[in-house]
């Protein structure tokens, strides 16, 4: 079972190597969504609010990934 | 008829990816196959691709039956977890933060543990060296095989991206044959940085179209998203770099 739990542990590494950004990248999409569907606005600004929002969950996860010790995979 | 402005950044994504995931599994093949002998280290990776191959063409068909646009949301945050978790660790190693791979290092480690490992257990090392190959070749092979799907399946790219990815794999076991050692020349976090921008790129835009949005220049904003997460990538780096050499004075 070892070898199971490790490629499950491995599979899910490969999105949720950070959860505070996993977290946030689907907060932006989360949020991009409900703009569009709602139509609180165009959805040229739901698409400008989604490419923002995941430049800065990358600028944010980077800045906090400098401020503390690393694990390094 | 293929479009090259979407069909050249994603064969050009699974190449790069493809190689850097290579690299990895070859590693550890190496260092199995060198400890205990070539039996257990190809054994073990075949036994790997073999898997692969089942789990493709067991879940490859499921992808035809979901809708395009949800399946464009689906492989776009997909996309966009993975490309950017991966932009993310490269522009920590960029800026000093995390220390760069080194596949020597990476080598002798392996060795180590497969040599402790063996020493702890009962079992053969044959078996250890097997399952270790085994779940390189599987685990490196998964995140191929999923760049592959992510970066095909929105515009009927799965054959040239497989085709991308199929080059670089060949190209890792060509020049590992040939030399014998770990790949140490493979300039990987360059490669993980350029991989990570066009993942995270093409996580917007299908994420974008899953949504309903119609992307200003169609294809050609692809280049524009790049771009910027190239610029931010470099200016979050460079900033932190700065920073860490001020603290240091």
């Amino acid at each position: 079972m070892n070898l199971v739990r490790d490629v499950a542990k491995g599979l899910l590494g490969m999105f949720v190597g950070d959860a505070a950004l996993s977290s946030a990248i689907l907060a932006v999409v989360a949020g991009a969504a409900l703009v569009i569907k709602t139509e609180v606005a165009s959805t040229q600004l739901g698409g400008a609010l989604l490419f923002a929002g995941c430049l800065a969950a990358l600028v944010g996860s980077v800045f906090r990934g400098a401020r503390r010790p690393q694990r390094i995979g | 008829m293929i479009s090259w402005t979407v069909a050249a950044p994603a064969v050009g994504a699974a190449f790069a990816a493809s190689l850097v995931e290579a690299v990895e599994a070859f590693t550890i093949v190496l260092a199995v196959g060198t400890l205990r002998g070539w039996r257990a280290a190809l054994m073990g990776a075949m036994a790997g691709l073999l898997v692969l191959a089942l789990l493709v063409v067991l879940f490859g068909p499921i992808l035809n039956r979901i809708p395009l646009h949800l399946l464009q949301l689906i492989i776009g945050v997909l996309l966009l977890l993975f490309g950017l978790g991966w932009l993310r660790e490269a522009v920590l190693r960029y800026a000093g933060v995390i220390p760069l791979r080194d596949q020597q290092a990476a080598f002798a480690a392996d060795t180590a543990t497969l040599s402790q490992e063996a020493m702890s257990r009962q079992s053969g090392l044959d078996w250890i060296g097997g399952i270790t190959a085994f779940k390189a070749v599987l685990l490196e092979g998964l995140e191929v095989a999923f760049i592959v799907i992510a970066v095909g399946a929105g515009h009927s790219l799965l054959l040239p991206a497989s085709l991308g990815a199929l080059a670089a794999c060949m190209l890792v076991l060509a020049v590992g044959v040939l030399i014998q050692r770990p790949l140490a020349r493979v300039p990987e976090n360059t490669l993980k940085f350029g991989v990570g921008i066009m993942l995270s790129a093409f996580g917007v835009f299908w994420t974008g179209e899953g949504l309903g949005i119609a992307w200003p220049g169609g294809d050609l904003v692809l280049f524009v998203f790049a771009a910027a997460f190239l610029l931010v990538g470099l200016g979050s780096g460079a900033v932190i770099r700065r920073s860490a050499i001020w603290t240091a004075q």
